[in-house]
């Protein structure tokens, strides 16, 4: 190991504390924007991101930042890092909007918009928690306008 | 575990959707609803389809059962991912064997039909607009290709007349939200258009047509006609395409967002091909 390689403390919400080498942690933009505007005392807090989330966020800031993985591997690991529990996939794309991550938050909205894609309103209703607010009326007629989307 | 996104991330997850879905999710909500039927979230939808690509393909299949006759389908592929190719649907109410696509811009396509009509059609939605009517002499001899005016926000269809042998050439152009076809008038110095009857053959950047035609000495030169203010110009092409003899074709095409020039000929009993 290098001399130069800096370490940052990271502080999730639950309390949990993560030691990562700066080299990787700022691929979180947020956490870059610190650095370089020199606010980093030794803990820098998360309080948007609980300690399960962080793992997976450093899991996957490892493995893009590993010297020699090839594509392949790499394309394999993506993969399987969005096969979660819908509950973790919405967590990551929380976490990865604070941190600022374009790339695991471009991942992550593709997954779920791959996952929804055949959705009926129903299931999207289910999916995001959105409260119906039409009126049985309105609701027919907005699915008239567009029948052929529901064939 | 309910969470709830900000708008910004419902907007990020939704633009990569189909249309359809899009449409169908419109009934999930009013705030849904609105989101969608956003200008400012369609405008974002189309920019992410841009950089996406996917092309239009027909596919011819022999006819079953009556013999003769040969179905046209069309399928839509995406040329970023290997997604399979998905298959469309025709247009409402027209059989698809009766049209041939003419050109095609930001994901609509024109299409024409052997009685003359002509059709522009959105794949994605299967929406589709008769156009007007107008004089033609036939397919063969008319080149069209569809471009978006940003200033009037109209697409607008430009029709322009080749190998034919009387005075006039004239260029015709449709504006959308005009509804009829109005005549350009000859280019200023009336040059005989050369144009290599094929699809997408008038490249459309930076908001002008371009075409190739050739001045009273013969020699080859661009034409471009601005989509906003439909004033024509010339670009001139190196001397060693403009003077080329012995030519097999010249055309203009659109390569990597830059309008190129290329010509293949015989000289000197070798086969050249330059590109501009």
């Amino acid at each position: 190991m290098s001399s130069s390689t800096k370490f940052l403390t990271l502080k999730t919400c639950d309390d949990k504390k993560f030691v990562l080498d700066e080299a990787i942690a700022v691929r979180s933009q947020t956490i870059k924007n610190m650095v370089e505007d020199d606010c980093v005392s030794n803990v820098i807090p998360l309080p948007n991101v609980n300690s399960k989330t962080m793992t997976k966020v450093i899991e996957y800031w490892k493995k893009h930042s590993e010297e020699g993985v090839s594509k392949d591997v790499l394309m394999d690991f993506d993969k399987a890092f969005v096969k979660v529990h819908h509950s973790i996939l919405h967590a990551l794309i929380l976490a990865a909007n604070f941190l600022n991550d374009k790339e695991i938050l471009d991942m992550m909205c593709q997954e779920v918009a791959d996952r929804i894609k055949g959705k009926t309103p129903e299931e999207i209703r289910k999916e995001f928690d959105i409260k119906n607010d039409f009126t049985p009326e309105e609701e027919e007629e907005i699915r008239k306008e567009n029948a052929w989307a529901f064939e | 575990m309910e969470i709830h996104f900000p708008e910004e991330i419902i907007v990020d997850i939704l633009i990569r959707l189909h249309v359809s879905s899009l449409l169908r999710f419109k009934c999930a909500s009013k705030f849904w609803k609105t989101l969608i039927s956003d200008q400012y979230f369609k405008a974002k939808h189309y920019n992410y389809a841009k950089n996406n690509k996917k092309i239009l393909i027909t596919g011819l299949i022999p006819g079953t059962g009556t013999g003769t006759e040969t179905d046209i389908s069309y399928y839509c592929s995406s040329l970023s991912s290997s997604q399979p190719l998905q298959n469309l649907c025709c247009p409402s109410n027209h059989k698809p064997c009766d049209y041939m696509i003419l050109c095609c811009c930001d994901g609509l396509a024109l299409l024409w039909c052997p009685r003359g009509d002509h059709l522009l059609w959105n794949p994605s939605t299967n929406e589709s607009v008769q156009l007007p009517n107008h004089e033609t002499r036939s397919l063969f001899g008319s080149t069209y290709e569809l471009g978006y005016d940003s200033i009037s926000d109209d697409y607008k269809i430009l029709m322009v007349e080749h190998m034919s042998n009387g005075p006039e050439r004239p260029t015709k152009i449709l504006a959308l939200k005009s509804g009829s076809w109005r005549k350009n008038g000859n280019h200023p110095r009336g040059f005989r258009n050369k144009i290599i009857p094929c699809k997408n053959s008038l490249p459309f950047v930076r908001g002008a047509f371009h075409w190739l035609s050739r001045d009273s000495l013969l020699k080859y030169i661009m034409i471009s006609f601005n989509i906003s203010n439909e004033v024509y110009g010339e670009i001139s092409l190196p001397e060693e395409i403009c003077n080329i003899s012995n030519v097999n074709y010249v055309r203009c095409v659109v390569f990597e967002g830059m309008l190129c020039a290329y010509c293949n000929g015989r000289e000197g009993g070798l086969n050249t091909f330059k590109l501009w």
